[in-house]
């Protein structure tokens, strides 16, 4: 259903409409540019740090550098992730509940919690402000950047990844992405299949406020774990 | 200099001087320094005593037309100059020769004087900061020795650094010249707080950049014996500050430093 | 609009007090420092291959070919505008077209009474600063919370923001321990260590999101392509006020458009390495429409004000370059003016360069005391080359002058006028440079300028040489 549009478009946009119809005015002493010739793309940002031959080890340091932990896992039956792994989130838990996004990685992990004695819920909003920990997956990951990319339809809703202290993101190798330019600039291909809401979430939330010193955990959680996974999904 | 074509003068030449009225009434030895390097350069130069000011303290005020007024007659002088045979006007100052160079075309264009802005244009593509030119010229010059050794500290102003790109020139021609160390300081680069009328409708403001300046300068390490740059007026500022609050400052411009250095019998001005 | 505090106070008296304070200014220096040495070495991993001979790679090459974007963006916005209202409305979301500061607040306060909520959680936007909204909002009975730390700190304080990254930068831990337990109910015994604070505005602040029925955005970057907003965050606050509030209003500038995701992808490397040395921000949320159908949360509504409010009169005149700013900070973090003053001293809601340019252009029709912002400027040009989109905030600000030069006191004009009369003629020049006759004649022109005697403000006056060097040259040296 279409939105609703308030105030008047025409008339809002007239006077801009009127301005520009007389020509820009062209800085004489330190002129812009030529505009790029028609057709021809925006530049792609090149970064330094991204290994070609490595991308897992360069998200894997990126990562790192944004305070945010990677773990490299094979695929077990299932989706299951590496005992080990599960059995150190059960202990840092303490107690704690976890709530899981709708995707099938992170229900696969919450089943492997549950195994263990977790308490496991859906993630709506009263479970996950009460959960110590939130599993989802993510539909990208980005290599340059150590970012994950949330989908809010495809998680089914936002609380997993952002109510809980601790956010632990599934996420196959083959989503690995080597720049954001992969991932945001084919976006306008198909406008319809954008969620209601995209992330790309580049570590723990963090806020420097405070005499520009960094602390991890403003408002959204205060500890990333990204668990990139081979072979299987 | 990417922004103006340049002819690289080689053999003699002739240049003509654009004193600026700081150092014309305030500050005239660094009008004489900069004529004593350049003839030991094998230039040949000239002055044009018609010349007044480049009109600069009014532009950065918003006052157009004044700034044009009195530009068009330094205008005439170093255009005369040109025409009669000089090869490039030299400057012994980033601030005017920016505005010579960056500024001039356009401040006669928004007075509708397009003639001066051709003529600008013309004047312009030869102009020359001072170390700019000596520095060019580096293979003429004599070596420069100091009497005594001298650590200086550079300030390097904000328009050598960012509308002329003159950057590596200064330190290269106070480090080539024996006994002179050349001591980095924290802030080098950073606004000394003159900025023209800017020190005198924000005083405040003004004073407290250059306290910042002086601060830094006192914690260089090694220390520096003074404090040398490419601009009279950055430099008088700094010196008024220390004085009022009785900071030791010894402050030069960097061509009598190295006018100092020539040896004795190279041509005196 | 409010003035804040260009009415009442000069530009003078605002500097004056703001470097007579140390403590604000080395809160500054340190944060500005630290931003601008991120600033490098976040951009120095850029890569980029240069276009042709003469133009720059790296960074800067990057930075050349997002002010080229811009041009694009400024020169097709309205088309642009309406395509990117046509596809928020095409996915149900909607749209005001707010002419004015009024138009806008005036639709807020509506949609937040159709959704019978009185709880607004506001995460850090400028626009809904420069168009007073929350007072409209309280005025109209309704609770508003600011969620980002340093706009919650300002918040309490009853202050205006310092920087545009970080509001409280003005405020140490001490200042803001004391700023909790006073106005925040925070226990006496609230330690000053930054985790500590942090963890005890986490607590209260989390409460807000919980109980919150409207959140309030502004928005970094619009899409046209896909109707998009895109909101550049760390703190998390711009997702919880996002997520679990039924309805969401996001105040975007008209000029905060990209046409594609090609050119929002450029932005966006630049933004967050200019602003703080990221890669990218914690948070980089792209919303596309109110939630869909099996989510769990999410709002129920989306509402985009598109707000004018001055901005289509600096379209393609003499300052149409400054709509390409994107608010960044980085100008703030170099300029050597702010690290001595902060941001309070510009008056109004943006500081530093880009407030310098920003607060005549905007609130100058208002308020008559905004001209004289420009003045704030030794006009050094770092700003300019640190500027992401490399807008030549220099010459903006030449122009503002020379538009506040042509108001000017009879008094300073007359100055100039006396002063260009006889310096535009070698022979008068020399008349008033002797000497004998430069003193006086000096000091009766800086008498007419309103700060004429600002110089000996802490300096000594430079005495004129015995001779000038003019006279010589003409003695045959």
């Amino acid at each position: 259903m279409t939105g609703r549009e308030t105030g008047d478009r025409r008339g809002f946009l007239a006077p801009a409409r009127r301005r520009l119809a007389g020509g820009i005015a062209t800085n004489p002493v330190h002129p812009p540019p030529p505009g790029p010739a028609p057709g021809a793309p925006v530049p792609l940002p090149g970064y330094r740090n991204l290994d070609h031959d490595d991308a897992v080890a360069t998200f894997a340091a990126a990562l790192a550098q944004v305070d945010g932990t990677c773990h490299v896992a094979e695929a077990g039956p299932d989706g299951a992730l590496p005992g080990e792994l599960i059995g150190r989130l059960v202990a840092e838990l303490d107690g704690r509940s976890t709530v899981v996004s709708d995707e099938p990685a992170a229900r696969a992990v919450g089943r492997q919690l549950a195994a263990r004695g977790v308490a496991v819920h859906d993630a709506t909003v009263e479970h996950a402000a009460r959960a110590g920990l939130g599993v989802t997956g993510a539909v990208a990951a980005i290599a340059a950047t150590g970012s994950i990319v949330l989908d809010s339809r495809a998680a089914g809703g936002r609380s997993a990844s952002l109510l809980p202290a601790v956010h632990l993101c599934v996420v196959s190798v083959n989503s690995l992405r080597e720049t954001p330019a992969d991932v945001l600039r084919g976006l306008g291909s198909e406008p319809d299949a954008l969620p209601p809401s995209l992330v790309l979430v580049t570590g723990p939330s963090r806020t420097g406020d405070i005499e520009q010193l960094l602390t991890l955990g403003a408002h959204g959680p205060t500890a990333l774990h990204v668990v990139l996974v081979n072979g299987g999904q | 200099m990417g922004r103006q074509g340049r002819a690289a003068y080689g053999g003699a030449v002739r240049v003509s001087l654009l004193i600026t009225c700081v150092v014309d009434v305030v500050a005239p030895d660094v009008a004489g320094a900069a004529v004593r390097l350049l003839r030991a350069g094998g230039c040949e130069v000239t002055c044009n005593l018609d010349q007044t000011c480049c009109g600069q303290p009014a532009w950065n005020a918003g006052f157009a037309e004044d700034a044009a007024r009195v530009a068009r007659a330094t205008l005439a002088a170093l255009a005369a100059d040109l025409d009669a045979g000089a090869d490039a006007v030299v400057v012994p100052a980033g601030s005017c020769a920016t505005m010579v160079r960056v500024f001039w075309p356009e401040l006669f264009e928004l007075v509708g004087d397009h003639d001066s802005a051709a003529r600008a244009r013309r004047v312009g593509e030869r102009t020359r900061e001072l170390t700019e030119l000596l520095a060019e010229r580096a293979d003429h010059l004599p070596p420069l020795r100091l009497a005594r050794p001298t650590t200086v500290a550079l300030h390097a102003s904000c328009h050598m650094l960012r509308e002329l790109r003159i950057v590596d020139q200064p330190g290269a021609l106070a480090a080539a010249t024996d006994g002179c160390e050349v001591v980095d300081w924290e802030g080098a680069d950073r606004c000394c707080g003159f900025g023209g009328t800017f020190s005198v409708k924000l005083p405040e403001a003004s004073v407290a950049m250059a306290d910042e300046k002086l601060r830094a300068l006192a914690e260089a390490d090694p220390a520096a014996d003074e404090l040398v740059g490419c601009d009279t007026s950055c430099l008088l500022h700094l010196q008024a500050r220390a004085d009022a609050t009785g900071v030791p400052l010894r402050t030069r411009h960097l061509a009598e430093l190295l006018a100092e250095g020539l040896p004795a019998g190279a041509e005196r001005g | 609009m409010t003035g804040h505090r260009l009415v009442g106070t000069t530009l003078r008296q605002r500097t004056a007090a703001a470097v007579s304070d140390e403590r604000l200014r080395a809160n500054v220096a340190r944060a500005v420092d630290r931003f601008a040495g991120h600033r490098l070495t976040g951009l120095a991993e850029l890569d980029h291959e240069p276009g042709g001979p003469g133009e720059p790679g790296g960074a800067d090459g990057l930075r050349r070919a997002a002010r080229a974007v811009k041009q694009q963006v400024l020169a097709d916005l309205p088309d642009l505008l309406e395509r990117f209202a046509d596809r928020v409305l095409a996915r149900g979301g909607h749209v005001c077209w707010a002419s004015t500061a009024a138009d806008a607040r005036r639709y807020i306060v509506e949609v937040v009474e159709a959704a019978g909520a009185t709880r607004v959680a506001k995460s850090k936007s400028m626009a809904t600063e420069e168009i007073d909204l929350n007072p409209a909002l309280q005025a109209a009975g309704k609770e508003v919370v600011e969620t980002d730390l340093g706009e919650w700190i300002i918040q309490l304080a009853g202050e205006t923001p310092s920087h545009i990254i970080a509001p409280a930068l003005h405020r140490d831990r001490h200042q803001i321990r004391d700023l909790f337990v006073d106005t925040a109910a925070a226990p006496p015994g609230l330690g000053t260590e930054p985790a500590e604070l942090v963890r005890f505005a986490r607590g209260r602040l989390r409460e807000v999101f919980l109980a919150a029925e409207v959140g309030i955005t502004g928005a970094n970057i619009a899409v046209a392509e896909t109707g998009s907003i895109v909101l550049v965050t760390n703190e998390g606050n711009g997702r919880l006020v996002t997520a679990l509030p039924r309805v969401h209003v996001a105040v975007l500038g008209m000029e905060r458009l990209a046409a594609d995701w090609a050119q929002a992808d450029l932005l966006l490397a630049l933004l967050a390495r200019s602003a703080t040395g990221q890669r990218l921000s914690s948070y980089t949320s792209v919303v596309t429409s109110a939630r869909a159908a099996g989510e769990a949360d999410g709002p129920d509504e989306l509402h985009v004000v598109i707000l004018d409010n001055g901005r289509s009169d600096l379209l393609a005149g003499e300052h149409h370059e400054m709509l390409g700013c994107i608010r960044c900070g980085a100008c703030l973090n170099v300029c050597p003016v702010y690290r001595q003053t902060g941001g309070h001293a510009y008056g109004w809601v943006y500081p530093g360069p880009m407030g310098a340019v920003l607060t005549p252009l905007l609130a100058g029709e208002e308020h008559p005391e905004a001209a004289e912002v420009a003045g704030a400027s030794t006009l050094c040009g770092a700003c300019m080359d640190a500027c992401p989109v490399q807008i030549p905030l220099q010459d903006l600000l030449l122009s503002l002058r020379r538009a506040r030069a042509v108001d000017a006191g009879r008094a300073e004009r007359a100055a100039w006028r006396a002063w260009s009369a006889a310096w535009s003629d070698a022979r008068r020049y020399g008349a008033t440079t002797r000497a004998a006759t430069w003193g006086r004649w000096a000091a009766g022109l800086a008498g007419h300028l309103p700060t004429g005697r600002g110089w000996a403000t802490g300096r000594t006056v430079p005495r004129p040489a015995a001779e000038r060097f003019r006279d010589r040259w003409r003695a045959g040296s």
